[in-house]
């Protein structure tokens, strides 16, 4: 069987689990049964298995006394996390994906979209947010089946995969509506991105039924900026209404929030000036 | 470590804003604080003026040439630093926002060695004012029993409320008669801010009318050195303990 490397990312689960145990500190030590044991224990392994496991039933995992750690000791040790890791790694894969398109689910998405908005907070960074949605849907489904719309979903999923920065995210929304979360990346960014997109989708029709099917999408994008306190919620209900608005002006187009934001009037009202100065007492409450 | 950045903002300008962040600044590292006092009006250049400190260098220059953010700021005593207006912070609101995010971060790792941040603001709700206000996590209304000055405090917190969302203010009342003066000031405005903008403000304290200000003004020295035992003195301190209380 082919084994993956042991990537940064591995390593980062690997960490994950047994925290707060000091793993680094037992690698380097050589008290890797004890490294595998906490791994395996955190893994829901019973005590039996692991007991089983250091007892020999693996050779060479558990040293003898005084005798130093050799190489295939720690060979067995970086298969074993590995083994623990890809199963680690395939179920949060699992937990996170949409199996059609392959991208990001709705509840990955909200995840983190939550901790880039937590990001916004504390740096000050900008975060942007795309909503797209695929035109005339239905009729693509109506007139080439419901398997030919999953290839049109597949495909734009793939535009999206390819055109992105590692730092993006997509998701599936639902349906035929897609997310792109752009980590710190202002307005005027995203909108470039979105229409790269949006041109991209168009460019190389997909084929169903035989047929070249041009696809068009339509896309609204909001942006979160050190506002006081903007939640997924709110960011998600603004890119979602500028999408709606991209629809409603004809489709295959990006819109998307003010590039600034008209100041509201801050002027004070004759009834706020009159209550300041208590000439109103009597109207009050 | 996560720092209390306070700004301090009155819309109306001569309420003795400048006058109460130097003072309150001194009062905080004197409390064993650190504290950063950062300059944001660029118009007066007051605090670096005040002071007599010397500027180099510009924010927007630092993060270009990578030179280190901590250059920027100048230290008045072990426990008080400033980050003067000339340094380019005012000028923060009129950059693009690509660059103010930019910009920002060099601000917040500046800050990071701070355990309070005050941000004296210029008067008015310029840009600059209102970008400085939203960047402060925590606001700081200073106004006097003057009318204009209460109007102003009011359109301030009703455009930083309605461009911003934000809803936690802290209001001093400055140059009162007395203390009733003062609390008096302060119940009016929360009863109109409590009525049309549905915001409950935090009360600091007031600090009253004192000669021994003037005097320091004139002078161009903290009347929390010049006179530790005056009125205004004893009410800065209990203003400083009230901000201590806010310290995460």
């Amino acid at each position: 069987m082919k084994r993956p490397a042991l990537t940064a990312d591995i390593w980062h689960h690997i960490k994950d689990i047994v925290a707060p145990y000091p793993v680094r500190q037992l690698l380097l030590t050589g008290d890797h049964d004890r490294l595998i044991g906490l791994l395996l224990l955190q893994n829901g392994r019973s005590s039996d298995e692991i007991l089983q496991t250091l007892a020999g039933g693996e050779k060479g995992v558990y040293p003898k006394t005084g005798e130093r750690p050799a190489s295939i000791k720690i060979s067995e040790v970086v298969r074993q996390l590995q083994s623990l890791t890809d199963e680690i790694v395939r179920l949060k894969n699992l937990s996170q994906t949409d199996p059609l398109t392959g991208l990001a689910n709705v509840r990955y998405f909200r995840e983190l979209l939550a901790t880039e908005l937590d990001r916004v907070s504390r740096t000050r960074l900008p975060c942007s947010l795309l909503m797209l949605d695929i035109d005339h849907f239905k009729s693509v489904n109506d007139t080439y089946g419901h398997e030919n719309g999953n290839v049109a979903l597949q495909y734009v999923a793939r535009v999206l995969k390819q055109e992105l920065r590692k730092i993006d995210v997509a998701a599936r929304y639902g349906g035929e509506e897609f997310v792109v979360i752009l980590p710190t990346t202002g307005l005027v960014k995203a909108v470039e991105v979105a229409e790269r997109l949006r041109l991209a989708i168009k460019k190389e029709p997909p084929v169903l039924k035989g047929l070249p099917v041009t696809i068009t999408a339509s896309f609204g994008v909001a942006m979160a900026f050190a506002l006081g306190d903007m939640t997924a919620e709110v960011l998600i209900k603004m890119a979602d209404e500028e999408l709606y608005r991209a629809k409603k002006e004809g489709r295959d187009r990006v819109c998307h929030v003010p590039l600034s934001r008209p100041p509201k009037s801050c002027q004070v009202t004759v009834e706020e000036r009159a209550q300041l100065f208590g000439l109103n007492s009597g109207k009050q409450m | 470590m996560s720092s209390l950045i306070i700004s301090i903002t009155s819309g109306k300008g001569g309420v003795g804003k400048t006058s109460f962040a130097v003072n309150i600044a001194v009062a905080l590292a004197g409390r064993g604080k650190k504290v950063l006092l950062v300059d944001g009006d660029l118009g007066l250049a007051n605090v670096d003026v005040v002071l007599g400190l010397n500027v180099r260098n510009t924010i927007q220059k630092t993060v270009e040439e990578g030179a280190d953010p901590e250059t920027l700021l100048v230290r008045v005593s072990p426990g008080f630093s400033v980050l003067p207006a000339s340094s380019g912070v005012a000028e923060l609101a009129n950059l693009s926002m690509e660059e103010q995010a930019y910009l920002t971060t060099s601000l917040e790792q500046m800050v990071d060695g701070f355990q309070i941040v005050l941000v004296d603001t210029a008067a008015g709700i310029g840009e600059t004012v209102l970008w400085l206000n939203n960047w402060a996590k925590d606001n700081i209304i200073i106004l006097t029993p003057d009318p204009t000055s209460m109007t102003d405090a009011y359109a301030l917190i009703k455009v930083l409320n309605h461009r911003y969302g934000r809803d936690t203010f802290y209001l001093l009342i400055n140059n009162v008669k007395s203390r009733n003066e003062g609390d008096g000031v302060f119940s009016n405005l929360a009863q109109v801010l409590g009525r049309f903008l549905n915001i409950t403000p935090i009360y600091l304290g007031c600090i009253p009318q004192d000669a021994s200000v003037t005097a320091a003004i004139r002078k161009q020295q903290p009347f929390l050195i010049g006179q530790p035992d005056s009125r205004a003195s004893r009410a800065i301190m209990g203003v400083a303990e009230r901000i201590i209380g806010m310290t995460p």
